[in-house]
């Protein structure tokens, strides 16, 4: 079998379309699902490392199902399983809503990527020394503020280079959203395929966005890795600085 | 949920007709694991010690494969498979060419990772002891490096199982796409099936996370390795 090349499928207005509002939705899928798993996921962590039984057995259970759970279940799950869990009215509401796909897919993302985050965010807080957390509770701060100005600030340094990661394996993962027919770039490309039985292009179009925007994340979640202490002040770089992290960190540079 | 729809959910019309459902996933996985880690021990080989030209060759097939998602991956072989052997397109072969493509960059990245975190320090030491280059690696480097890497093998284990969820795209009839389709004979029962096909889930890839938690727990750096 052979298969002649033609670049000017992809000069069509219509099909161009279809891949500048995939890298749209793609865009808009990576960006929301991120934000909101970032915020769910952390929930979850300090749930699971807060001392009250009542918070962190849910917490851990939670996140044990959902780890061992497929990403694209969690997509066609909330999309035709989820409306049938509400009262009827809400249900056919949701069914009509011209958005559902969209949201549901992002709410999907969100759910998966959340348990990732909270693992990270977790490790995280566990390796603030005892002290620090006794430190913060003998000034005498409530528990808001013990987490709000200590120990959040503190981890979120630790957590950043594996939460840039992350990030770049859900921008990928934003493609399963194209089994609900959510318009992003593996959906045009497909919708391409059936249109013209010319997918090789426009898969190689959307191949070269996905690898381009995943290598320079890759690229920014190095740079943090290793030039990150240098931005650092607080708490986070003395404590670093008292167990000889730094120094290391300077020599190698 | 009948008896025979339950079958079909776990091995599809195995052993008289077609085999599917979960069987396909498990088959899926293990065929993916054992060909990347085939591909990936060479790979990770020239990356770590090969002539620059592969070392650099290595590690664009690596970076490339990772930065890639998974379905297109799999869309790629489907593409390009009948225009390289013929024949029409092979949904269940184009799968397992694509998890194995995605299975090998990620295993290699994952032995070079645990191979480079032997300090250079005990590499030196053997060979200041007069061990030869390829006596350290035997003897220094491999037997710490796969007792490091042993966590992140399992957790990309786990991953790449639930991956093998995403075949069901292509049209393999894996176990999502076995509870789709039973979803659709019953709609009245939709919440049955999808419960059912989380459950098969969680539970094959539990089993994986908790072989490697037995394995990392025997091969820990608590207990000295046997000389």
């Amino acid at each position: 079998m052979r298969y002649e090349v033609d670049w000017s499928i992809l000069a069509r207005p219509e099909l161009a379309a279809l891949l500048i509002d995939g890298v749209r939705y793609t865009m808009i899928v990576a960006a929301v699902s991120t934000g909101v798993s970032l915020v769910l996921g952390t929930a979850l962590a300090i749930a699971r490392v807060s001392g009250s039984g009542w918070l962190r057995w849910p917490a851990e259970l939670w996140v044990n199902l959902a780890r061992h759970i497929p990403g694209v279940f969690w997509v066609l799950f909330f999309y035709f399983a989820f409306p049938e869990l509400l009262p009827a009215t809400w249900g056919s509401a949701l069914n009509g809503w011209t958005s559902f796909a969209l949201a549901a897919g992002i709410v999907a993302l969100s759910v998966d990527n959340a348990t990732y985050v909270s693992d990270i965010v977790r490790t995280g807080a566990l390796a603030i020394p005892r002290g620090e957390w006794e430190a913060a509770r003998c000034c005498g701060l409530s528990p808001w503020q013990q987490w709000t100005c200590c120990l959040i600030p503190v981890t979120l340094r630790t957590v950043t280079p594996p939460l840039a990661n992350r990030t770049i394996h859900n921008f990928k993962n934003s493609s399963l959203c194209m089994v609900i027919a959510v318009p992003e770039l593996t959906w045009a490309t497909q919708q391409i395929e059936s249109l013209t039985f010319r997918g090789i292009e426009a898969t190689l179009v959307a191949t070269l966005f996905y690898v381009t925007v995943a290598l320079a994340l890759g690229v920014w979640a190095r740079r943090l890795e290793r030039g990150g202490y240098r931005h650092w002040r607080g708490a986070g770089a003395v404590w670093r600085r008292e167990r000889g992290e730094l120094a290391r960190v300077d020599s190698r540079r | 949920m009948s008896a025979e729809l339950l079958r079909f959910l776990l091995v599809g019309g195995w052993p008289d007709g077609a085999p599917g459902g979960l069987l396909i996933n498990l088959a899926l996985f293990t065929a993916a694991f054992l060909i990347g880690l085939a591909i990936a021990v060479p790979l990770a080989v020239m990356r770590l010690a090969g002539p620059p030209p592969l070392r650099f060759a290595a590690a664009a097939f690596v970076e490339l494969a990772r930065a890639t998602p998974l379905l297109l991956l799999v869309f790629w072989s489907l593409f390009l498979l009948p225009l390289a052997v013929g024949g029409y397109p092979n949904p269940l072969a184009s799968a397992l060419i694509g998890l194995a493509v995605h299975s090998a960059a990620n295993q290699t990245e994952i032995l070079r990772a645990g191979f480079a975190a032997v300090p250079a320090g005990e590499v030196e030491a053997g060979l200041a002891a007069g061990m030869s280059r390829f006596q350290t690696s035997i003897h220094i480097v491999i037997p710490q490096g796969v007792r490091r890497m042993v966590p992140a093998h399992f957790s990309f284990a786990v991953s790449l199982f639930k991956d093998t969820a995403v075949v069901y795209v292509v049209g393999v009839v894996d176990l999502l796409q076995a509870g789709l389709i039973a979803a659709e004979r019953r709609p009245s029962e939709i919440l049955t099936y999808y419960l059912a096909v989380a459950a098969c889930f969680f539970l094959a890839s539990f089993t994986i996370t908790l072989a490697g938690r037995c394995i990392e727990r025997r091969w820990s750096f608590a207990r000295p390795v046997a000389a």
